[in-house]
């Protein structure tokens, strides 16, 4: 017993040991660091307050007319699309008892790569019921389907923000379905056609912190409001500082838990937002309105790509396990895009 | 390589008054031209060159005249078929025109023309409309009253027109509740109280009535949240004013926006949140309803209430209303991918989409009298860009709706100065074949007197023979007899970007 006590004892030293030089260097080289600067220290924000008036995306659309045509097949219109009567996941619904009244019920669908949700307009103002049963594209069938029924609340609770437009801090009530210009443009004045750069994310605005706080308003999965602590940020207006009230765990711990669209687009946010940086943002590899993924091959060899691609092959070898299949069904804890 | 379209017009000999090729406005690469167009536009310059030459003119100078029209029009009857009436003698001498078309055959009046709050919108460098031909600047001034003025009336034989309003909504109250006056009212590009504002000074300053204006307040600008319905108070305070204090001459909707954020768009026979709006405007004395219908892409997720399927009801329940359908709800213009998309239109009935819809409502009620369908851009875009197509689009609207109820409007001064699409409406004919195989009557004079403005002016209660009679000794007229013996004509000079090599 005596020699098995001493044996453990002895195990736990070095153990404490090792732990403690660990420590030690890290402390060394978190000394050596530069300091970094404070994500929430630059810029204002919308917190708690009620949305600005602005101009709505169909007066924007009436201008224009070159968006509207392709715009209806933009990933970003679709966050809530129309209900196809012939849709497949419409169909299983009605297989079930008293299916028939859900899917005529119907309105909008949510989610169309993996996981498709039903949505109907709820009796309130900015406000869309869940059906608690889902569809899945994979397996083609339903899920959670053995007592189906309409949920008021969790559309609001966990999927307005990034699914809808200016949802209001109080009444959780959207303003429109899925992403308005305002989104992303912000409240753009008339007078941005004679100063193009009154128009966030244009051509002449794209400042990387402000970049990463409209794009991170939503791609950022995983993060959490501090004031409401729901899974989108509270009032946040396009050109303020996200990271006022948004909190995201940058953490390498973090990192390394989360699926690789996700891991790219947190390594992008914390060079810019934690670390300073600003030669990348998403406006280099993504054309949003283009839905082109084009511009990537002028990003060789960043660090950012070696999240999916093999470093020191110009981005032609993908990592092991990423594909562009693979990527794109790779799901969060959060939702599915 | 690219090369501005009007370099490459004088390069080539051709300065063409109307459009003959989509142009690019640097956002896209330009598209080849057909090998019609090209044909096209080459016969435009040949024949431009030949009949300058004859008659000893600047080939450019010769292609701003009626004869550089007429000479555009001619080359595509030559091209496309004889779709212009167009007689080549008109191409040598102004006074063949004059004598086919004598100055003042037809009293025009232009219910859809625009002018925008200061602000340059892009539209004078949309595909469709970068070959105009004239002086297609895409800067605020362009976009100005001041241009609008010009180009309306000075470039243009139109003689009355509605200032006609755009999707956009005023804001009546600061956060103080004080009630805000113009521009700090907002209400977009060309806001209800900016209209009337205008309408008001050029009818001043011509010493009658040229412009009429309309209102841009719909039934979901003001909406309750709480009660999730129309904030009818702030709605009906905002008609009232817009009736009384502007003085507005038709409501102008456009059911497929929401600046109201009332989370929705809206439909015609909703009688929960529309009926409500019809019974005030009843009450106000306000019975004309101009509404937006097609064009459906102008919505982000709206799109479907441009249809023009809920005219029927809101129609038939109120028979004392009138109701102007823009664009004779053509769904897309040639500029859309849409537009060449199967199944769009359907040559073998004269059918598209959602014209149609708009036809079958008067097929199925005859004796529905109130319903008008109005042709601005439809039919200026239809006869660049789809010959055919314009002849199914009027021959249609004749056929369902009478010549007595087809309105004119252009859209304008979108498209630059309206002129050139009231050339092609004068020269606009039904083929014999169409005729035959689809049952159209051909256009007469008549005809098209009513479509160019005797139509709109029983509407809006406007005498013209009055009208006709004061036009000439008005301010308006004496300034544009100055302005034209000073030399004032429009520039076909083209600003957008081509190829070089097509």
């Amino acid at each position: 017993m005596n020699r098995i006590a001493h044996v453990l004892a002895r195990a736990a030293l070095l153990v404490l040991a090792a732990m403690g030089a660990v420590a030690v260097a890290t402390m060394g080289q978190e000394k050596a660091r530069p300091a970094r600067p404070d994500p929430a220290a630059w810029g204002a924000d919308h917190v708690g307050q009620p949305f600005p008036p602005y101009v709505t995306g169909d007066e924007c659309l009436f201008c224009h007319r070159d968006v509207g045509p392709a715009w209806g097949q933009n990933r970003h219109q679709l966050t809530i699309r129309q209900a196809a009567p012939d849709d497949v996941s419409l169909a299983a619904l009605r297989e079930l008892p008293g299916g028939d009244s859900f899917a005529d019920e119907t309105q909008f669908m949510l989610g169309a790569e993996r996981v498709t949700r039903f949505l109907k307009k709820s009796k309130e103002y900015g406000k869309l019921d869940l059906l608690s049963a889902a569809f899945s594209r994979r397996e083609g069938q339903l899920k959670n389907d053995d007592s189906p029924a309409w949920q008021t609340s969790a559309f609001a609770d966990r999927c307005a923000g990034c699914h809808a437009t200016a949802v209001e801090n109080k009444s959780q009530a959207f303003a429109a379905i899925s992403l308005d210009c305002f989104t992303c443009h912000g409240d753009v004045p008339l007078e941005h056609t004679k100063d193009v750069s009154r128009v966030l994310l244009s051509s002449k605005t794209t400042e990387a912190r402000k970049v990463i706080s409209i794009c991170g308003q939503c791609h950022l999965r995983g993060g959490k409001s501090k004031s409401t602590r729901k899974p989108y940020p509270n009032t946040f207006v396009a050109g303020d500082n996200l990271f006022r009230d948004f909190e995201v765990d940058f953490s390498d711990a973090a990192f390394a838990a989360a699926p690789a669209i996700d891991q790219h687009i947190y390594l992008n946010a914390r060079d810019v937002a934690v670390l300073g940086h600003s030669e990348t943002t998403c406006l280099n590899c993504h054309d949003v309105h283009g839905q082109s993924t084009a511009k990537h091959q002028d990003l060789n060899d960043a660090a950012i790509c070696s999240t999916c691609h093999v470093p020191q092959t110009g981005n032609a070898k993908l990592r092991d396990g990423i594909s562009p299949s693979q990527r794109l069904r790779m799901h969060s804890r959060v939702c599915d895009y | 390589m690219w090369i501005p379209k009007w370099q490459r017009d004088r390069q080539s000999g051709v300065d063409s008054p109307v459009p003959t090729q989509a142009v690019s406005n640097e956002e896209f690469l330009p598209r080849p031209q057909s090998p019609q167009q090209r044909q096209w536009e080459q016969l435009i310059g040949e024949l431009a060159d030949e009949k300058a030459k004859k008659l000893g003119m600047a080939r450019r100078d010769f292609m701003r005249t009626s004869m550089g029209l007429a000479t555009a029009f001619l080359a595509s009857n030559l091209v496309y078929g004889p779709n212009w009436d167009v007689d080549a003698a008109e191409t040598l001498e102004p006074e063949a025109t004059k004598e086919k078309f004598p100055k003042g055959e037809y009293f025009i009046f232009d219910v859809q023309t625009h002018f925008t709050d200061g602000v340059a919108i892009g539209f004078r460098s949309a595909e469709f409309v970068r070959n105009m031909g004239f002086d297609l600047k895409d800067n605020p001034d362009a976009y100005s009253f001041a241009n609008y003025v010009k180009e309306i009336f000075f470039d243009s034989e139109t003689s009355l027109a509605v200032i006609s309003g755009v999707p956009g909504r005023e804001i009546n109250k600061d956060l103080a509740g004080k009630v805000l006056e113009g521009r700090d009212r907002r209400g977009g590009i060309l806001p209800s109280w900016l209209m009337s504002q205008r309408k008001k000074e050029l009818n001043e300053l011509a010493g009658g009535t040229r412009a009429l204006c309309q209102g841009n307040c719909a039934p979901n600008h003001y909406w309750d949240t709480g009660a999730n319905a129309p904030d009818f108070p702030q709605l009906f305070e905002q008609m009232e004013r817009e009736f009384t204090k502007y003085g507005i001459d038709s409501w102008k909707w456009y059911c497929h926006t929401d600046p109201g954020r009332s989370g929705d768009g809206f439909r015609l026979d909703d009688e929960k949140i529309t009926y409500p709006f019809y019974e005030k405007s009843k009450e106000l004395g306000l019975k004309t309803f101009s509404v937006h219908k097609g064009f459906a892409s102008q919505s982000r997720t709206l799109g479907h209430f441009a249809h023009p399927g809920d005219i029927e009801k809101a129609a038939q329940d109120h028979p004392d209303l009138t109701f102007i359908v823009y664009h004779s709800a053509l769904k897309h213009g040639p500029g859309e991918p849409q537009f060449q998309a199967d199944g769009f239109f359907d040559p073998t009935t004269g059918d598209f989409a959602w014209h149609a819809e708009l036809m079958k409502i008067k097929e199925r009620n005859p004796q529905m009298s109130n319903v008008y369908p109005e042709i601005g851009s439809s039919f200026g875009m239809l006869a660049i860009a789809h010959p055919q197509m314009c002849q199914h689009l009027i021959g249609k609207n004749v056929k369902h709706y009478g010549a007595d109820h087809v309105i004119w409007g252009t859209d304008c001064l979108w498209w630059g100065s309206p002129q050139w699409v009231i050339d092609a409406m004068k020269r606009f004919q039904i083929s014999d074949e169409l005729c035959e195989q689809f049952g159209y009557e051909k256009l007469t004079k008549e005809d098209k007197a009513k479509v160019f403005g005797l139509n709109a002016a029983k509407i809006y209660g406007i005498d013209v023979t009055k009208e006709l009679k004061a036009l000439p000794s008005d301010a308006l007229t004496r300034l544009k007899t100055a302005y034209l013996n000073r030399g004032g004509q429009r520039d076909n000079a083209a600003q957008g970007w081509v190829r070089a090599d097509a």
